[in-house]
């Protein structure tokens, strides 16, 4: 009985730490103080998930972001959701994330904004929910600090957009590549027939 | 063997019924236990009102503990002062009102003897109603239902004053991490829905109460002020009257200055008198008109002035004067939470 109610208080008290250290090591918050965490800690959501279970489907209205404290979740886009369009179902798995990682931070900025991708959980996880009502109360209660995490939020997203802009200009020059081979192609081909 | 399906799908439902049962509970024991309803309302409304100071004084870095006490034992000793130092002159204007009322009742019943024969006589067809006999009937069972329920009245009244300030104190401090555990129940899938409608619900009920109570307390002062300078009688308890039918959209300020022109007339003041008090309650409204309903956006909620009558009538006839002062705000928060829910299902839906 003892044993058990000590291994409680430390496994919450480990638990506790866990999510304190995951918090810290977070984009979003990792250059906040201890007593700055705790405050983020009181306000952040724990919420546990099945393998298989979704966390948001494509189209959703999203209202923030969740940090995977522990187990995998897969990131995925549909073509078509409409089950009238069974035939046009296709889901594309876009990356697996992992413990520490974090995805939907987009929400917290866009007004009813929708989720433009699917998340579901790969195996049992337990996912920390950031949503827009606890950053506007930290924005409007302590704006030191909602100033940090804005301009995190911002640095992320601006890092993504970076991230997308290269890869849409790597994807314009392969492109550019494939259509000057084709018309290559074709150019030899006109030649050889002439 | 159960499919990992079934187990959500079933730890959905048992998360949801979870939810239902304590919603259900909570609002059980709030209807069943004597005055625990009023006094939740009001620490609610209370707790509403404090709510931006406590937020100020958050942002200006003071400790949690102390920016709730702060604005908490400030409200609390404001509103103990006002109460000891109003209480006895409203005391006074009650005991006064009182020996006077006999004078007042056959005023306004010689009054409408008279409004009625006048309008037999120029319409010989029409009913005849026999207003001023109905009055005696009324008031004479309305003042003995009044004596009899005096003390009893009383017993709530100090039950509601002892309760209050302390469900204050604690819906400031604890309603957020409590709103938060009950939130938690709700199943994955509902959950950042739940979270959305909750917040949202929650400020717009803080701007629609601080925004009825400030127009009110306006309009109470203005015609304190008013009716005191102008030394007409019964100014506290006049003033008092129209905060509380204040409340009442459209009808409201009307029926709040209905017993000030009774009295002027029945006491035959001059009419410039009573064109001085007039002016007073249109002051009142002016102030309430130009200035405090553009600073508040919450009269978006008002009801229909056909709901106001229907709910109005309803709230009389369920729980006496007492629904009539209550029903039409409870009606206005009912909508209000409607249109929340409905607005944010469609949403989430879309």
């Amino acid at each position: 009985m003892i044993n058990l109610l000590w291994d409680n208080i430390f496994k919450k008290d480990q638990k506790a730490r866990d999510i304190s250290h995951i918090l810290s090591q977070n984009r979003l918050f990792h250059n906040l103080n201890g007593k700055e965490l705790a405050l983020i800690e009181g306000l952040i959501h724990e919420r546990h998930y099945r393998a298989g279970e979704p966390i948001f489907r494509q189209g959703d209205i999203g209202i923030g972001m969740y940090i995977i404290a522990k187990g995998a979740v897969d990131i995925s886009v549909v073509e078509s959701e409409d089950p009238n369009m069974a035939e046009l179902y296709k889901e594309i798995l876009i990356t697996k994330l992992k413990k520490g990682d974090f995805f939907g931070e987009i929400s917290l900025v866009e007004d009813n904004g929708k989720r433009t991708a699917r998340a579901i959980a790969s195996e049992d996880a337990v996912l920390i929910g950031f949503f827009k009502p606890d950053l506007n109360i930290i924005i409007e209660n302590h704006p030191s600090i909602g100033i940090k995490v804005v301009m995190n939020l911002a640095e992320v997203i601006g890092r993504r957009l970076k991230s997308t802009t290269d890869k849409i200009n790597q994807l314009r020059n392969e492109l550019k590549i494939l259509s000057d081979l084709q018309r290559a192609n074709e150019n030899s081909g006109t030649t050889y027939k002439a | 063997m159960k499919t990992v399906e079934q187990l959500i799908k079933r730890e959905r439902a048992l998360r949801l019924a979870a939810v239902l049962a304590i919603l259900i509970l909570g609002f059980a024991v709030l209807l069943a236990v004597e005055n625990m309803m009023v006094s939740f309302v009001l620490s609610f409304a209370s707790a509403y009102f404090l709510a931006p100071f406590v937020k100020y004084l958050k942002r200006m870095k003071a400790n949690s503990d102390i920016a709730i006490l702060v604005p908490f034992l400030t409200l609390l000793i404001l509103a103990t002062a006002s109460i000891v130092i109003t209480l006895p002159i409203l005391m006074d204007q009650i005991r006064e009102l009182q020996s006077n009322l006999p004078k007042y009742l056959e005023g306004v019943s010689f009054l409408l003897e008279k409004w009625e024969k006048k309008m037999h006589t120029n319409l010989p067809f029409s009913v005849k109603l026999n207003l001023s006999d109905r009055l005696g009937t009324w008031s004479e069972s309305t003042l003995s239902s009044v004596i009899q329920y005096t003390p009893k009245l009383a017993q709530h009244l100090v039950t509601i004053l002892l309760l209050c300030p302390l469900f204050t104190f604690f819906i400031l401090k604890d309603g957020r991490p409590i709103a938060r555990k009950v939130l938690s129940i709700f199943p994955n899938n509902l959950y950042e829905m739940a979270l959305t409608l909750s917040d949202r619900i929650n400020s717009q009920m803080g701007e629609f109460i601080r925004a009825r109570l400030i127009e009110a307390l306006i309009v109470g002062i203005v015609v304190w002020i008013g009716l005191s300078v102008l030394a007409f009688p019964y100014a506290i308890f006049l003033a008092l009257f129209a905060v509380i039918m204040n409340l009442i959209p459209y009808v409201g300020p009307f029926i709040g200055a209905i017993p000030a022109f009774l009295i002027a007339v029945i006491n035959q003041e001059p009419s410039f008198n009573v064109l001085l008090m007039s002016l007073v309650y249109f002051i009142a409204q002016v102030i309430d008109i130009l200035f405090v309903i553009p600073l508040v956006v919450a009269r978006t909620v008002n009801l229909h002035p056909i709901t106001v009558i229907v709910v109005f009538i309803i709230g009389a006839h369920v729980m006496g004067v007492l629904g009539m002062i209550v029903s039409v705000p409870v009606a206005s928060a009912i909508k209000l939470i409607s249109l929340t829910v409905y607005d944010q299902l469609i949403k989430f839906r879309a």
